[in-house]
């Protein structure tokens, strides 16, 4: 399509938004810009409209992945190992289901499809309800607080793994919550100590731990609250928030959406704390 | 990023990583929002299924997010007639509108330049198009959204 020399100047001034054109081009077009007023307007209406497109863009980034979405593609792949997190009673995992237990979850994930996914196929005791999104909730602050320690490996921690004791007696007397530091070294990671935030108004510890490939990962607890909302698992941007509950303790695992096996670190974690 | 077509797991990795992203390009791409979940569903089945499916040179990233518009290619040849709709009434909802009612190719061409940071080339090779046409779509984007943003401006005064 022939375009007139007023659209081809706009989308050259587009590309030299984008470092697209060549040295000579863009100083040509920058000798352009400063003896023409028509030219300088197109410059700041597309410069304006690139910035409001990114901030379009930016806030649908903010919008959860649907939780059935992020099942359909965690359990589409080649069989994985099951994993069973526990119901109202901490000490109830009891191990990987059997085969039988694994097909009759994939039975009922296709025939439920939606929100009725593998997890809950193999824990029918979870009560669970709509994923949370109000930015306001206490997850949003677990997810910000996440987001910044985890990017800052020389201060993850408040309280260093060399005194598990100390972290114990500390958190335990800051949340109330009675709690084991799991050995996750089964699952390459390793303790690096433990952190005390707030979250939702109420105070929230942490454990984290460390892989190999310096992907952090998080255990949080803080007392049940009578209005929170039950939910199993969610991802956030690129950070994905695994949930159980005891009859009076909501534990999370943090980490990035992209470790795959964070559901089996769920697991372990709820049996061992 | 790298990919080995062999290696499910690692496939699985990559694409979860890159969910909310890939998510958010389908969505430039399809018809509502509903059908840019089922963009991104029916891409990883196809990664998974068949390797041919992430064909191509270069990163993982960009070979994913040519698949996502390959796959929303083909699901959108059978469903063009169908309004265009947000799906839900979520704070993003009237974003999500807007992107879904700009003109066929223009949010996808900004959001593969302009967000994601990918060179003309590379984003006229996720596309399917040539770095001419790709130019005009960012171009053309752009002005779009300065139009929707002065009409906000107009409408809050």
């Amino acid at each position: 399509m022939m375009r007139g020399s007023n659209e081809q100047r706009a989308i050259r001034l587009s590309m030299m938004l984008d470092g697209e054109l060549g040295l000579e081009e863009r100083r040509e077009l920058e000798s352009t810009l400063q003896n023409d007023l028509q030219a300088r307007s197109m410059h700041e209406t597309l410069r304006e409209g690139g910035r409001h497109g990114r901030e379009v863009f930016a806030e649908l980034l903010k919008e959860p992945v649907p939780l059935d979405l992020v099942r359909s593609i965690k359990t589409a792949s080649s069989p994985r190992k099951a994993v069973r997190l526990p119901g109202d009673q901490v000490g109830l995992f009891s191990g990987k289901p059997t085969v039988s237990q694994a097909a009759l979850a994939i039975l009922l994930a296709v025939a439920l499809g939606g929100g009725i996914g593998y997890m809950l196929g193999q824990q029918p005791s979870i009560t669970r309800q709509a994923v949370t999104t109000d930015d306001g909730d206490w997850l949003s602050d677990v997810v910000t607080h996440y987001r910044i320690f985890s990017r800052q490996p020389e201060n993850l921690v408040e309280m260093p793994a060399s005194d598990p004791a100390a972290i114990v007696e500390w958190l335990l007397g800051s949340t109330g919550i009675n709690f084991r530091i799991p050995d996750l070294s089964e699952n390459d990671l390793r303790f690096e100590g433990a952190r005390l935030f707030a979250a939702g108004g109420l105070p929230v510890g942490e454990l984290l731990y460390r892989s190999a490939e310096g992907e952090v990962i998080s255990i949080l607890f803080r007392k049940n609250q009578p209005e929170d909302d039950g939910f199993s698992e969610l991802i956030r941007d690129n950070i994905a928030l695994i949930s159980w509950k005891s009859p009076t303790t909501t534990y999370l695992v943090v980490g990035p959406s992209s470790a795959a096996s964070l559901d089996e670190i769920a697991a372990k974690a709820a049996g061992l704390i | 990023l790298t990919i080995a077509a062999s290696a499910p797991l690692d496939l699985r990795r990559e694409f979860l990583s890159l969910l909310p992203r890939l998510r958010r390009f389908a969505l430039t791409l399809a018809r509502s929002a509903t059908q840019a979940d089922e963009v991104v569903r029916a891409a990883y089945g196809c990664a998974i299924a068949d390797s041919d499916c992430l064909s191509g040179e270069g990163p993982a990233a960009a070979r994913l997010f040519a698949l996502i518009r390959r796959t929303a290619a083909d699901l959108n040849a059978t469903s063009k007639s169908e309004p265009v709709q947000a799906d839900d009434f979520q704070p993003s909802g009237e974003r999500k509108t807007l992107v879904l009612s700009m003109p066929d190719g223009q949010a996808s061409a900004f959001l593969l330049v302009d967000v994601e940071n990918f060179s003309y080339l590379q984003a006229a090779d996720i596309l399917g198009i040539t770095q001419e046409l790709l130019a005009s779509h960012v171009c053309d984007a752009r002005r779009s959204f300065a139009s929707t943003m002065a009409q906000t401006v107009q409408l809050r005064a």
